[in-house]
């Protein structure tokens, strides 16, 4: 089985760690890698800015670099969702474009949406030891309507405890562009989110989404909070090699 | 062009259209209303029952018609009702007696008849301590009775008071079993079968508010007490 | 269009005060929390009814079948609304046709007027919210009543509601108190049963007074000419039956064909509002009191309003016409649980106020509401006539973007970006850029690991409130070479 790597612009350029945990750990379960060179970014945060334009430019050469590729697989709920969700109404109904990317749209999976629902793996053989509470990004439960596939993964981690939070479908408030043009409202929305997961008292933040922990993180920095955030396959990654705190 | 002309003809234009449609389509939206739950009487008065309760509201079960007029003297001696009581004069309340048990019992009783003087009948209901209905029908799945200000269905039927369950602080409904039907859409079914009182109310249990720190609050412009004797 | 004409905060202004409002932003927190479980409750024993074939259908069903129904209504708008004229006139009632607000203020003014009216009292209405009538019937001398507990909490602190189902959402007990020992003369407990005890007194003797009632309505039944009003407290009831004239005032996308229809609309609208199975009134009024009727209002004008919604009609926005004004999305929005109705500003706020606000009322105004949107979605997962709510506000976004609302540093920083990313060279060479361009900000943390705590300039815009990631020495696309050895080893 091959699967092609879309990395996302954010984990591309912050966290390529993610990326590197997203290979070998399909490696490790007989799946084929590819990285089609020319990905960039699949349009979403033109799209959701207004930016019509640019975010068709953007989608255009996403649909180019991966009209071939047979599974693409993604570490990000918020892009999967994109290209579920949005990238097929973002050309004309009916239009060439349009079909491509409807086709594009249903091979494209989110990381652990992979393992679980195609590779149907839930256990990747991790030990993790910590207590870990886990974010659902917005995008990833509403737009692709995933959210026992990361919770299944994670409850087959050894030594690692999972509690849940108050209101775990809450928004954390990043929104991508968002966080810059409502910077005051996006960080209290970030407060809120942080009361609810801190009272859980895990030492672990696992999402999906890079967005969400570069911005929950980033505000738990400001704040003096200890919680460390991580991407799923970051934790999973490092569970495989024990090297688990 | 009139400004119901003007008004109608930017609709039409939004809609495509250079003149206004006339009639609308013949045929529905959607596909008719399935009609769902029991239509056992008892089940039906069951599940009346269990609903208005959880709203707060009271159900006193009785079996025959001569057992109506005490029971009404009992709830409003319970509720401390005193001094006026105003009731619907209407066929669902006749022969039951009403009048002379309540007026035994010491109250003022004023029958809202028809073509009476508006506003010495409003005066009452103002002062009334309880208001007395029949109803036109009665939803199991909400615990709701219907209150038609004329009898619904009948053209020309003489009204009955809109203010009887409305002003006093506690309504006594006289519900027969054989009026409750399952959900809302087989009550609208048949209402919309025939001609339409000036005023229908589906009322469900005591009024309330939730305006205050989101907390329940009853009673606060409708009646706070609600009773239901099912005959 | 005539509220709130005075020179206004800017949103970012009406932001940082509900911000700023602790109290005001516990009482939102609270309320909207409550109402959103509500309703997930009442969703759910649904689906648990519908299972048993005990309800109509599932909400997926009603959904479905509700906005079948308001879509097939608004595309033969013309002929419903001409079939809901010819029979509220066929059963007494008059009717009035208001194009714009100021018409619609103008066609109530002059009713009172000719009836001579000196007390108006009002059951919860948003459309005369939207249109400014208190103020207008005031500047004529005339005093105006809300009577819903909330309206009249909000009239008495001189506010506008901050919910459109629940208009004292952010008002506490003791602010409410307050308001009531100031019209009664003398302290009152802060109790709910003494407030609302005060409130049913006062307003009563007001309502045995009152030349006029003035209500909205939640549906209009074309096929009979029924006004159907849905509440809970009883003013409305009291407001069409006890003064003599009743006015009321009805957006054009109230209307549905039958009565049939209206059991679809009453088995998501108070589920969705405020978790109930049905309110406690429902209120069906085909025309004035008749012949032989003791009570009931002798004249019953409706006024059918446009004011801006036909500029939804026949546009990809006239799903939004679809609103049965439920709440739910106000509920479910976390933006609006952090700055409130007064926050957006415009009568209808929250996610469908957002997108309604510009339509209705131009983007000069409100072209930058639908900023106030992280995009979570939670809106169209609430709604019950499944508006799609987070893609109408992108659209919208687009609209400000093409217009040239949107401020230059980003208009240009998202040109920039656009142009280079979709250019896979230019991409890479970005990612150099990026690197080196943020060199000079990076400081080390204790474990010599890298971060960026503040930015200059638009950097700041995320530094102020978070530290930001260092742009890695080699990214992905840099890294890939020695993981396709890697994976290439046995």
């Amino acid at each position: 089985m091959k699967v092609a790597l879309f990395i996302t612009c954010l984990a591309d350029h912050f966290y390529p760690a993610i990326g590197e945990a997203v290979v070998r750990l399909l490696r490790r379960h007989g799946v084929s890698v590819e990285f089609p060179p020319g990905q960039t970014c699949c349009g979403q945060p033109f799209w959701n800015m207004g930016h019509m334009d640019e975010a068709r430019e953007c989608a255009r050469q996403f649909i180019r670099t991966f009209s071939q590729s047979e599974w693409i697989v993604t570490p990000s709920g918020s892009c999967a969702g994109h290209v579920r969700y949005f990238l097929p109404q973002m050309f004309p109904a009916g239009s060439p474009l349009c079909r491509e990317a409807s086709a594009i749209a249903s091979r494209t999976f989110e990381f652990s949406q992979f393992m679980v629902n195609v590779l149907g793996v839930t256990d990747v053989g991790a030990r993790f030891k910590a207590r870990a509470v886990y974010h659902n990004s917005c995008h990833m439960q509403r737009e692709l309507g995933v959210v026992e596939e990361p919770v299944a993964m994670l409850r087959q981690v050894r030594d690692l405890e999972l509690v849940e939070a108050e209101r775990p479908d809450l928004c954390c408030g990043f929104g991508g562009g968002f966080s810059v043009k409502m910077p005051e409202v996006s960080t209290a929305m970030a407060d809120e989110k942080l009361r609810y997961l801190t009272a859980t008292g895990a030492d672990v933040l696992v999402s999906c989404d890079a967005g969400c922990l570069m911005h929950l993180g980033g505000r738990m920095e400001k704040l003096g909070i200890a919680m460390r955030p991580m991407h799923l396959a970051e934790l999973l990654w490092e569970g495989v090699q024990h090297r688990g705190c | 062009m009139t400004p119901e002309q003007a008004f109608l003809t930017r609709v039409a234009q939004r809609l495509g259209r250079s003149v206004p449609l006339k009639e609308p389509p013949a045929g529905v939206p959607s596909d008719p209303l399935p009609s769902v739950g029991p239509t056992d009487p008892e089940a039906l008065a069951g599940r009346f029952q269990a609903e208005l309760e959880k709203l707060s509201g009271h159900v006193t079960r009785v079996t025959t018609e001569a057992a109506v007029a005490p029971t009404v003297v009992r709830i409003l001696k319970q509720a401390g009702v005193r001094g006026t009581v105003v009731r619907w004069q209407d066929p669902t309340l006749d022969g039951l007696g009403l009048d002379e048990a309540l007026q035994a019992a010491g109250y003022e009783v004023v029958p809202f008849a028809p073509g009476a003087d508006g506003g010495s009948l409003m005066q009452a209901a103002a002062r009334a301590g309880a208001g007395i209905t029949g109803c036109d029908g009665a939803v199991a799945e909400t615990g709701t009775v219907v209150l038609g200000s004329s009898c619904p269905g009948v053209a020309g039927a003489p009204g009955r008071g809109r203010v009887v369950s409305l002003l006093p602080p506690v309504h006594v409904v006289v519900l027969r079993r054989e009026q409750i039907v399952y959900g809302m859409a087989d009550l609208l079914r048949r209402l919309g079968g025939g001609p339409l009182p000036s005023q229908v109310i589906f009322a469900t249990g005591p009024s309330r508010s939730s305006d205050i720190e989101n907390d329940l609050s009853i009673g606060v412009h409708g009646p706070g007490v609600v009773h239901v004797i099912l005959l | 269009m005539a509220v709130e004409s005075r020179k206004r905060p800017s949103l970012q202004e009406r932001i940082q005060r509900a911000l700023d409002d602790e109290q005001l932003r516990g009482a939102l927190r609270y309320t909207t929390e409550k109402l959103y479980n509500g309703r997930k409750a009442a969703m759910a024993e649904l689906e648990a009814l519908a299972a048993q074939g005990l309800a109509l259908g599932s909400l997926e069903d009603l959904r479905s079948r509700a906005r079948a129904i308001k879509s097939h209504t608004l595309a033969h708008l013309d002929a419903y609304l001409q079939q809901a004229a010819a029979q509220i006139r066929a059963h007494g009632g008059t009717v009035h046709w208001a194009a714009t607000a100021a018409d619609a203020t103008r066609i109530v003014a002059e009713i009172c007027e000719r009836r001579n009216v000196r007390r108006v009292v009002k059951s919860k209405s948003m459309a005369t919210e939207e249109v400014g009538l208190n103020a207008a019937l005031e500047a004529r001398g005339m005093e105006v009543v809300e009577s819903d507990l909330g309206e009249y909490i909000i009239q008495l602190a001189h506010e506008t509601p901050a919910h459109i189902v629940i208009p004292a959402i952010h008002k506490t007990r003791a602010q409410i108190a307050a308001l009531f020992s100031q019209v009664a003369g003398e302290p009152l407990p802060t109790d709910t049963p003494s407030l609302t005890a005060f409130a049913r007194r006062v307003l009563r003797e007001k309502f045995l007074t009152a030349d006029v009632g003035i209500t909205g309505a939640n549906f209009v039944v074309a096929a009979s000419g029924t006004l159907v009003l849905v509440t809970n407290e009883g003013n409305g009831r009291l407001t069409t039956s006890v003064p003599p004239v009743q006015i009321a005032l009805v957006g054009i996308e109230k209307l549905i064909p039958t009565l049939e229809d209206l059991a679809v609309m009453l088995a998501l609208l108070p589920r969705s509002a405020t978790g109930q199975k049905l309110t406690v009134y429902v209120n069906l009024i085909t025309g004035p009191r008749r012949a032989g009727e003791p009570d009931g209002p002798e004249e019953l004008h409706v006024i059918f309003l446009d004011n801006g919604r036909t500029n939804l009609l026949g546009t990809p926005y006239q799903e939004a016409l679809f609103c049965i004004r439920c709440g739910a999305c106000l509920n479910a929005c976390p933006v609006y649980r952090t700055i409130g109705g007064h926050g957006y500003g415009s009568t209808y706020p929250g996610p469908i106020g957002a997108v309604i606000s510009p339509l209705l009322q131009g983007m000069n105004r409100w072209g930058d509401l639908p900023d106030a949107c992280s995009l979570c979605c939670a809106c169209r997962e609430v709604c019950p006539m499944g508006i799609h709510l987070p893609e109408h506000l992108i659209h919208l976004r687009a609209e400000a973007h093409r217009q040239r609302r949107d401020p230059a540093w980003l208009r240009l920083g998202l040109k920039l970006l656009g142009f280079a990313w979709s250019r896979p060279g230019v991409y890479r060479l970005g990612s150099r850029l990026a690197y080196w361009a943020t060199r000079p900000f990076v400081k080390r943390r204790e474990d010599r690991s890298e971060y960026i705590p503040s930015l200059p300039s638009v950097g700041a815009r995320w530094t102020q409130s978070r530290t930001f990631p260092v742009p890695a020495r080699r990214t992905f696309h840099e890294r890939w070479r020695e993981l396709q050895k890697e994976g290439d080893r046995p």
